[in-house]
């Protein structure tokens, strides 16, 4: 036995949870078996509600206000107060975001960007490609016309290219779940794996990164087309002039700006710190996390509000869900305005459109998803975009900026 | 009589499995209650759909599916509950009396790890699942399983060089 494995069996002993009886252990399940037949008396009603065209709709009975607002609700645009007490920095406008569309609205919400969401990947021109595997994410290679999409199984993640006619182009390459970005000229940039040798591709550039490497992801590019990409050891960035590797000491997540080169370090114990290209520093936030900025490079994402924070780290307790945005200027972290989803649901995905964020955003109550476009104005929920789906996995997703 | 043979069987592997069950699940969730709670959940959902999966392979694999999922839908929670996290780690109960100093340094270190990366690290070396395994467990990819372990990996090295030493990436 190791002394890790030692440490843990001696802390499991000592806590000692009391074992329980087969009476107590029945009774559970009663009461789970009670849950689920409520449960699906429920969804049968729905259903009936629902192909009776009725628009009725109906929770759970112990989820409170889970129920979905009729369309014709008028949407809350009103600011109300700061999301958290610990966002000392908080003023400017934040938004309660209701899932209500108004009657007369006819669009607001639909992408600008490309995205895949139901089996097919759309372009920003409406164009469609079939592609029934949900993508992990995507991009256009302008080189080619092609989709270079990373598609995930149960052991690895490969690199494909389909045309717009949904044919696969050659074989897949083994990648990593985030091995694929754009550089600074519209390059395809994308991590590889053969024979567990990593190769970094920017462009016509091929850059060696060595073997062993477990696990890697790209961060982001540089305005030059430098490369920040996890390592074996953390946080390093790929300069392609002098094909050197530089490690960054400390950071353990980053996230680039293409056109400023600013770059956010996340540090493993949840503050951050944005650098200019000359390495100042430029401003630090430990209220919440940094997810992305613009592609214009006007604008930041933060996410991840304290309250659900993982204590001293830069992840919070979802890696795919938050319940507030933030958009601040990427200079100096002025707010913009901030978006607090409803009680009952979540923020599961998101991306730039321009100077909003297009996101998507999960209903507990009605188990659906729906794109809500957010910007300093306020937000916009999208007609006819709520589409069914687990609460796991964002119906809609978005190519790679 | 079939029912109390089914009751039997299903005693007879609550008896032998439950402490082991018990003790996972306190490592992935850090709490002795939550730990008791979540057990209850799983070990009721395995009594509920016992006669199909005593004839499987793995009993064992069919609970801890069930407690990794109970122990991520904790931490799903605070998104109703609006819990607020706290600063400082609660007074240590009064069961805490392993400490010889390297096994609190190594609790410490892993109560501090994001849930997930310390689901693998607990799955890995404690319960010494492979990563295949691990993954069914955890319903991720091994991909993910890789990724999770290799930042709780380098985190651990990081923060308690001695603890990660003898951990090796596989």
């Amino acid at each position: 036995m190791n002394d890790f494995k030692d440490a843990l069996t001696r802390v499991a002993d000592a806590s000692a949870p009391t074992p329980l009886s087969l009476e107590q252990v029945r009774g559970r399940a009663k009461q789970i078996r009670r849950r689920r037949t409520t449960t699906a008396v429920l969804g049968t009603a729905a259903a009936v509600a629902a192909i009776a065209g009725l628009g009725v709709a109906i929770a759970p009975s112990d989820s409170g206000n889970d129920s979905v607002p009729p369309a014709s609700q008028t949407a809350d645009a009103t600011p109300s107060a700061t999301p958290t007490a610990q966002d000392a920095n908080a003023v400017g406008p934040v938004f309660a975001v209701k899932l209500a569309v108004p009657a007369d609205q006819t669009s607001g919400a639909e992408p600008r960007v490309p995205y895949w969401s139901d089996g097919q990947i759309i372009d920003s021109d409406g164009s469609v490609t079939p592609f029934p595997d949900r993508p992990a994410t995507f991009v256009r290679d302008e080189a080619s016309g092609d989709w270079v999409v990373v598609v995930l199984d149960e052991a690895h993640a490969d690199l494909v290219r389909v045309t717009d006619a949904g044919q696969r182009v050659g074989q897949p390459v083994p990648t990593f779940e985030r091995g694929l970005a754009v550089g600074p000229r519209g390059e395809i940039v994308t991590l590889t794996q053969h024979n567990t040798r990593t190769t970094l591709t920017a462009g016509d550039h091929v850059v060696d990164l060595g073997t062993g490497l477990e696990w890697s992801q790209i961060y982001g590019v540089m305005p030059n087309g430098d490369v920040v990409v996890q390592g074996a050891d953390g946080v390093e960035v790929v300069h392609l002039a002098t094909d050197t590797i530089e490690s960054v000491p400390s950071p353990a997540t980053a996230v680039t700006s293409v056109p400023t080169g600013l770059v956010a370090y996340g540090r493993s114990d949840g503050t951050w710190e944005a650098r200019d290209p000359d390495g100042a520093t430029r401003w630090t936030v430990d209220w919440a996390g940094v997810n992305s900025f613009s592609p214009n490079g006007r604008y930041v994402a933060l996410v991840g509000d304290r309250e659900h924070r993982i204590p001293g780290s830069t992840d919070w307790d979802s890696a795919t869900a938050t319940s507030t945005i933030w958009i601040r200027t990427a200079a100096d972290l002025l707010p913009v305005a901030a978006f607090v989803a409803p009680e009952n649901g979540y923020f599961g995905s998101w991306t730039w459109d321009g100077d909003e964020l297009l996101a998507d955003l999960y209903d507990r109550g009605s188990g659906e998803w729906s794109l809500v476009r957010l910007s300093g104005d306020g937000f916009t929920v999208g007609r006819g975009t709520a589409q069914k789906g687990g609460g796991e996995q964002p119906a809609y997703v978005f190519g790679t900026q | 009589m079939a029912d109390r043979t089914r009751d039997a069987d299903f005693a007879a592997y609550m008896q032998a499995r439950q402490p082991a069950l018990l003790r996972t699940a306190f490592l992935l969730t850090g709490d002795r209650h939550i730990a008791e709670d979540v057990v209850a959940t799983a070990l009721a959902k395995l009594y509920l759909s016992w006669d199909k999966v005593r004839e499987r392979d793995s009993v064992d694999g069919y609970v801890r599916r069930i407690i990794a999922n109970e122990t991520t839908s904790l931490w799903r929670r605070p998104w109703r509950r609006r819990e607020v996290v706290a600063d400082v780690l609660p007074e240590r109960s009064r069961e805490e009396t392993y400490d010889d100093g390297r096994a609190d340094a190594v609790w410490r270190a892993v109560t501090s790890l994001p849930t997930r990366q310390r689901a693998v690290v607990v799955l890995r070396y404690y319960e010494e699942l492979s990563e295949a395994e691990i993954a069914d467990v955890l319903g991720i990819s091994t991909g993910t399983v890789k990724s999770q372990a290799s930042r709780a990996l380098a985190t651990l090295r990081a923060t308690h060089p001695d603890l990660a030493s003898g951990l090796e990436e596989r």
